[in-house]
Parts: structure tokens; sequence; C-alpha cells
């Protein structure tokens, strides 16, 4: 609700300029003099005076922003933040932020624009590690009484009002608050009470001795009655009471479930919160005093409540504490049990599954598929929480890593809305970690040498997560010094990984730095070089179902995306059968499949488009009984750019997956992530693509060693 | 006849805006600029109720309503002080210097109406 | 008995500004069995402080034994006396009592 008053819009926009000018200036004699008292005064009185005018003309961006700024102001005036050229080259901008919004309001944008909005939370975001206590902009608009939502129709309440002795001294007419009062509704009586004026002799003229009782009939619900006496409650003794109790009686039977007395009286109306905090206050006294009376009698005995409505309130407590099933809005699960819940969803969709092959047509049978799909939609959804929380951990850990480096760095955080499993969210927050700070480390220059490269002094990184195609995708991207493909290609060719005068793409290199033990930084620092590398990050994310890949510009910074599955409970597999049992493979391992060429049968490696694709036998992996069909099948499986062929018996196509865990008997397999069950009943193994990799790699070469069969070692370290 | 009310406050637009709200509502209004220039514009002069600014130039309005009630004139001039919600200690200064009404920064002119009502009539 | 009547009247301001002054001056006026005549014509301007030394006025004149009696009430008398709904002679409005 903004001020309409094109004068008096100019005169702000006006004056807004001029302190805007005098902020600017102030901050930048600041630079030049940290300590200089009048100076810090003038600014922060700049932002004061912006705020406050601001507030008049409804301008609630800049009220909410410059609220920020003379808070933080404010702390400098204190001395509990100190003056450094990181605050004023941060308050600058703000400044200029400012600037830009107040010329848009003259040409008669009220409204920030997107891009207004989004640089003030960047602003705000780095204003923030200066001020701790920086909160969020106090509300503009005064509503009375929000928690008590009542029907506007009149009632009537009782007053009796007593005012302290120096009210009039103190300016407070008690007849201009009574007029107030009326403004409310309607007085239907009001006496005066003049029994505590004392005799002519003992009187003095400019103390107050007058009470009044009135009958006020209103639609203003209590606590808005009883705001007309803010001014002078502290020595005044205000009692407002409903004078048709039943109501509030009534209304108090049908309420919901309440704990408090408080509480019941409270949202029936009857009661202020004002009020409760003084019959409180009152109840505290009294304990203090030794004599412990219950919370419901100080308010009968103050006048604040009426018997009647107190008992009614009291019963109600009563029942609550019979029938308790507290809250409402939000319901804390034990997790397990929200486990069990998806599991048993899964089951439905696994045994649904299997009618569905017996009974395309039924329409009755489709309609059941639809419902299932959204109860198991609805079931994971459950587990899902918004990313944000996670990724604004890194505030903090950007503002005390860029201390310790003495860097510059502003985090920009997108995305955060968007969801992902609990499970997920929480094993994902210690790879962010360290490519935050590999990012800060070893990816942003130190200022000095970005002002060199004519770059910002100042870096960016940024997190970034969103949806894509049933995944999410977390970013984090800088705009540092990026990789340098040269030297990642020579340390490549120096610890063997490539051979020398290997042509590679951009991904292909970028991608050896997730490689065990790779690392390019010269020197090691005390934050990412701990001996954690990028393959642990590659690693645990790879545990996760997800994967991980670099795009970078030299010279220009470097985007780390992590792929990340939705969830952890069920997965979209590839069906295989090899002898009698099946098995499945997470369907986004496989890169394709294809028959097994019957030349290839006698060694362990095929051709593959004229590449060399080694295979596993999973016939022999397992240790299975029977022969090997007569025509197999490979499928084609990558993890972190290796791959392999997994030669199999018969593809029966894609198969949506719920992972029942293996017991704990089984914790110490490696090449099996868990178990499903198929439609008919029978119980499949879920392949962990990475493990079998690197597992068969180990194997093939102790085979090299000791001739051993590698087969029947694998099956033999199962268990 | 009109009250009488003096609006202290170093922003021009917020003298200009809360002048024109209460002009509106039939209060006559008087303004000053900082605390010096509101002791200047007292002068002696019957006024119903001062609303000040806490943070001024000058003289801030703490020290401004502790010297107008030094005045017997305004001794008993019911004073309306502009908080913000981060100045509570500020509040109780502006309390004990005299002022008993506040309204707090930012407010809307409806907002300051109500609470001049509250203490003196039109 | 002795009948006497006074007259005061009362101009300008009968507020808390004033009424350190007004009210000696108002007491001064009453005697034993005294009626005394309060012209309020003149009043410019009336709130709480005001309205009290006008009640404690007229219940120390019928202390002596004499009233105070209020005619002419102004304006602006009359509008504060409304908001506690007090005629202009200072009775409960209404009539009853």
């Amino acid at each position: 609700m903004a001020f309409d008053d094109d004068e008096a819009l100019d005169t702000f926009i006006t004056e807004a300029r001029e302190l805007l000018e005098s902020l600017e200036g102030g901050l930048l004699q600041l630079e030049a003099d940290p300590d200089d008292v009048e100076t810090i005064n003038a600014i922060f009185r700049s932002a004061h005076t912006l705020k406050g005018s601001s507030g008049l003309f409804g301008l609630d961006h800049l009220v909410g922003f410059a609220h920020v700024m003379e808070t933080l102001l404010g702390h400098v005036r204190e001395g509990t933040v100190r003056v450094t050229p990181e605050l004023i080259s941060i308050l600058l901008p703000c400044a200029d932020h400012i600037h830009r919004y107040v010329e848009g309001v003259a040409e008669g944008r009220i409204e920030p624009s997107a891009a207004e909005v989004a640089e003030s939370e960047a602003l705000l975001a780095r204003l923030a590690p200066f001020d701790s206590v920086a909160e969020v902009p106090a509300e503009t608009a005064a509503a009375p009484s929000d928690e008590t939502p009542e029907a506007a129709v009149p009632r009537a309440w009782n007053l009796r009002l007593r005012f302290g002795p120096d009210c009039l001294r103190n300016g407070m007419d008690p007849l201009a608050l009574l007029r107030y009062l009326g403004s409310l509704g309607t007085i239907e009586r009001i006496t005066v009470d003049d029994s505590a004026l004392p005799g002519a002799s003992d009187m003095d003229p400019e103390t107050s001795y007058l009470a009044f009782e009135a009958e006020l009939s209103t639609e203003a619900p209590k606590s808005e009655i009883e705001s007309v006496f803010d001014f002078v409650r502290e020595d005044s003794d205000i009692r407002i009471v409903p004078r048709d109790q039943d109501e509030f009686i009534g209304r108090i039977a049908s309420m919901p479930d309440r704990d408090r007395l408080g509480d019941v009286l409270q949202e029936s109306g009857a009661v202020t919160p004002g009020e409760i905090d003084e019959a409180l206050r009152i109840q505290r006294e009294r304990t203090r005093a030794g004599g412990t009376v219950p919370i419901g009698q100080v308010l009968i005995e103050q006048g604040i409540a009426p018997p009647a409505v107190v008992e009614a309130a009291l019963r109600r407590q009563l029942r609550t504490a019979d029938s308790r099933s507290s809250d409402t809005q939000t319901i804390r699960i034990d997790a397990g049990r929200l486990d069990r819940l998806i599991d048993l969803v899964g089951e439905l969709v696994i045994a649904q599954a299997g009618v569905g092959v017996h009974d395309r047509l039924s329409e009755a049978q489709s309609q059941v598929t639809r419902l299932i799909d959204e109860v198991r939609h609805s079931a994971l959804a459950l587990r899902m929480v918004p990313i944000g929380l996670t990724l604004r951990r890194f505030e903090r850990v950007v503002r005390d890593v860029c201390v310790d480096l003495g860097k510059e760095v502003h985090l920009t955080i997108t995305g955060g809305d968007a969801e992902m499993d609990k499970a997920l969210v929480e094993r994902i927050s210690d790879p962010l970690t360290h490519l935050v700070r590999n990012s800060l480390d070893h990816g942003i220059e130190s200022p000095d040498d970005r002002r060199r490269m004519g770059k910002p002094a100042r870096g960016q990184l940024r997190l970034n997560a969103y949806h894509d195609a049933g995944s999410i995708v977390i970013e984090v991207s800088d705009d540092g010094r990026g990789l340098d493909r040269d030297r990642i290609l020579a340390k490549a060719v120096d610890r063997g990984l490539v051979p020398a005068g290997a042509m590679l793409t951009d991904h292909e290199v970028f991608d050896l730095v997730f490689e065990p033990g790779f690392s390019t930084a010269e020197t090691v620092s005390s934050l990412s070089g701990r001996g954690v590398g990028m393959d642990v990050v590659r690693r645990n994310v790879a545990a996760l179902r997800g994967n991980i890949e670099v795009d970078s510009v030299r010279g220009q910074g470097a985007t780390i995306r992590i792929r990340l599955p939705l969830t952890l409970a069920i997965i979209d597999g590839f069906l295989v059968e090899v002898g009698s049992s099946s098995f499945i493979v997470p369907l986004d391992r496989v890169t394709e499949c294809v028959e097994f060429p019957a030349d290839d049968r006698d060694h362990d490696h095929m051709n593959l488009r004229g590449e060399v694709l080694p295979f596993i036998r999973l016939h022999q992996l397992f240790g299975l009984d029977g022969e090997d069909a007569r025509r197999q099948s490979v499928v084609v499986v990558e993890q972190s750019g290796q791959r392999t062929g997994l030669v199999v018996d018969a593809l029966l196509g894609e198969f949506q997956t719920v992972i029942k865990p293996l017991g704990p008997l089984f914790s110490e397999l490696k090449c099996v992530s868990g178990s499903t069950i198929l439609g008919n009943g029978d119980v499949a193994l879920i392949l962990d693509v990475g493990p079998l990799i690197t597992e068969y790699a180990d194997l093939e070469r102790t085979r090299y060693a000791t001739s051993g069969y590698p087969g029947r070692r694998m099956a033999a370290t199962r268990c | 006849m009109g009250k009488t009310i003096l609006v202290v406050d170093d922003s021009a637009s917020v003298r200009q805006v809360v002048s024109i709200a209460l002009k509106g509502a039939g209060y006559d209004v008087l303004q000053g600029s900082d605390g010096v220039d509101a002791l200047k514009q007292l002068d002696g002069r019957r006024i119903h109720l001062i609303i000040s600014d806490v943070n001024m130039p000058n003289m801030d309005g703490i020290t401004f309503v502790a010297e107008a009630k030094k005045l017997p004139a305004y001794k008993f001039t019911p004073i309306i002080m502009l908080t913000t919600e981060s100045q509570e200690d500020r509040k109780r200064q502006a309390q004990v210097a005299g002022a008993k009404a506040w309204v707090t920064k930012p407010f809307q002119p409806e907002q300051m109406l109500a609470a001049v009502s509250k203490l003196i009539a039109p | 008995m002795n009948h006497d009547t006074r007259a005061v009247e009362l101009r300008d301001e009968l507020t808390i500004q004033t009424a350190a002054v007004e009210f000696p001056r108002l007491l001064a006026a009453l005697d034993k069995n005294a009626t005394v005549r309060v012209g309020l014509a003149g009043v410019t301007e009336m709130d709480t402080a005001g309205l009290q030394l006008l009640l404690a006025v007229r219940r120390e004149a019928r202390r002596l034994g004499g009233d105070a009696e209020f005619h002419d009430a102004s304006d602006a008398v009359r509008a504060a006396l409304a908001i506690v709904h007090l005629d202009d002679k200072l009775r409960p409005a209404g009539g009853a009592g």
C-alpha cells in the first residue's frame, strides 16, 4: 500500500539521491579512516533514513535491503563489527544497487525487476557473513492480530480501565484513548468512576485518579481492543472481558487439541497473548514467594478471563491430554517405517507387473497400474527434501575458506528447492564440500592474480541444482583459472595413465583428474591437500549411482557436474538371465547390448567395433551350474569411463526394480548391491557395476601373477 | 480549531508524507529537520503533540525530547518517538526522556494516524 | 441555611497544562453551603485532567454543603464530555441518575 502523492515521491527521490551520495562519500572516506565516528554515524543515518522514508511509499524491496544495511551499520557504530576494506567493498555495490533501484522508482517502476531481486539477494548474501546478527527485514505492515482469525461479527466486551497515576503528566489523555476506542465500534455504555479522587486538599490535579467502565460492541478482535491501550499499558490496569461468555465457551469446546491452557484461551480470542504473559509473570512472582498457583486461577483473580471461560478451557485441556494427537502440520516418522512403506509399495509394483504381463487388456488393470504408479511416486516423495539447506551450509564454508586463503569469493546458490532423497542429500554433502574447497583452493585465483588477468578481484562460485530427466544435477562452477589441459595430459602420460602422443578429447583429458592419486596442484594447501582426491569424490558419487564430469575453459573457470538419481530406493534395471538365475544391471550403466561373437568364446576380450572390450562371464563369476546357452549376449556396461562386457544367456529387457538391501550376512559381498523380487516371485541379484569392473580388473592382474581362476576366486570372496 | 503537531525528522520525504496525512485528518502541522531546528520551532507555541525521529544530525531525538520536556510549556506534551525494532535500548532511553508513545519505522501513514488519534483529537 | 451563589468563568484551556493553576482558583471560590456556578463557555480545550478537576470541585462543594453547577458548556467541553457519556451538566447522559 504505497502512499500516493507524486510531489512527496519526488521529494523522496531527490532525498534518496542525496542520501546515497553522502552514503557513498562516507564509505570512501571510511576506507581512508576506518575509525571516523562521525562518518560512521552519518552513514548509519543515511541507511536508517532511507529505510524509514521508503517504507512510507511502500517500497518494500528497499525497506528490506536498507534494513539489513542499517542493522549491519548499527553494529559497526556499536563497534561489534569492524570496518575493513572488504566490508567497504561490499557496501559500495549495495549503495549502487539502491541507486539503480531508486532511479527505477523515479521512472515509475516500484516493483524491483527480477535482475534487481537477484542482485539484492546476492548482495545480502555477501553482507551476511559480516554480521551474523543480520536478520530478515522486519514486517512492514502491522497486522494487529492474525493468529486469532475470527468471524467479523459484533461482540460485546466489558472494559475496566484504571490508568496509571502519571498518565496525564506523560501526555496520555484517557479521554483521547476512549474516543479512539469508540472508533472500533460502539461504546454502548460508559461510566466515570471518581471514587478514587482524594479530598481536595490531598489532590494533585496533575495526577490521574479516574477510572472508567465501558461496554464496547465491536467486530474487532480482543487484541485490537487491547492495542488501543499500548502506550499506557505499563502503568495501567486494563481489563477486557467478553460479555457473552457462552460464545467463547462454545468455541473452546469445538477447538482442536491443545496442550496448554493459555493456548486454548488465546485461540478462543477471550485472552490476548499480552494478557497470558502478564498472568505468567504474576504466576512466577507468586511461585517465587512460595505459593504455587495454577495459571487459570491467576487469570480469574486478575479479572483477565471470566471463571466460566477458564473452566471450559480447563476441560478442553483435559480432553487433549486424554486423546493426544499433536502436530497437525508435520509428522516426524521413523525413517525405518517409511522405508517399510516404500518397500511394500515396491512389492506392489512388482506384483502388479506380474499381473500386467498376463492381462494387458483389462481397463481396470490399467487403472490399477496408474494408481500404483502414483502411490509409488507419492511414497517416494515422502523421502524427498529440498537440497537448499545443504547448499546453504556452504555459505559459511566459502566465507571461512576465503578468510584463510585471503581470497574474495562470492557464492551464488540457485535451485535450492530442487528435491532429492534425504539419504542422498546426506551422503552427497561430503563430496560437495570437497569440490567447493577444491574450487576455492585451486580454481579461483588470488585477488592480485585475478586483477592481473583483467578479471574482477572477487571470484564467483556458483552452486546450482536442477532436475533433469529423472535425475538431479548439482553443479559447482567457478570463474577461476580452469583446468590446464596440457599439464593434466603431461602428468597422465608421466604416470602411465595414457600413452604418450595419445589423441584425447577435452572431456577425456578432464576425466583424468578423477583418476586415483591424480593431483595437478603444485602446492598443497591446508584445505584441500588432505590426501583425499577427486578419485574419492568420484567413487562416492558412483556409490550413489551417480556420475560426475567436468567442463572447463582455461582461464575462464570450471564446472563440475554431479548427476544423481532422485532416489536410492527404485532404479530402472535391465533384467538378464544366466542359466536359471536372473540378474539386474542398473540401466543407466548399460550402454548397449550385442551378440556374443562365437569366435571370441575362448578369449576374455572381444572386438567391439575395432576396440578391445574385456568381458566377464557371469556364469563363471558366480559359479553357476549348467552349460552356457548356445547363443549368448554381451551387455556392455560403463562406469567412470571404463567399459566392460557382461556375458549373459538371455536379455529380458527393462525392469523397474525396487532395491531390497541385502542382509548383514552379505555385507562383505562386493559385486552385488541388493536384490529384488521378480513378478514370478523369484529373487534377482542387482549387480554393482563399479566394483564388478574394478574387482575383475584386479583379479585379472592376480590371474596373470598366479594363474588362478578368476571366476572361482570371485565366488569365494562372496561370503 | 485544529490541534498543532510538530513533526521532527531529518528526512524531508517522511516529514512531507506525515504532514499530508495529518493535515488530511484535520491537524495543523509544523516541521523540524533535526533536534536543534525543532527546538527553534517550539518557540513557546502551543504544540499538542510532537512526533520525533531518534537518529538525526545536530541533535538527536532523545536529546531533543529531554530538552523540550524541560520547558514548562511542553512538560506534558505527548511525544511519539519513531523507533525501529532493532533499537530497543534507544526506545527505553526515549521513554526515560519523556516519550511514552512510539511508532515503529518503517510505517504506513495510516499507522501514524492511528497512533496520533489515540493521543489527541484533531 | 445560607444559600450563597457565586459565579466563576473558566476560559481557554482546561487541561493538564493548566490544571495546577485552575484547581486552586476554583477551590478558592468554594465556601460552606455555597453554590458555585461555573461557566464553561470560554473553554477552548478540555482533557481528562480538566474533567477530573470539575468532578473534584463538585465533590468538594457538596462536601461543604453546597454544590457546583456547570453551565454554557462550549463545543470543546461538550465533545470531551460526550466521550464518557456525560451531559453538559456533567450528569450521566440518558437522564438516569
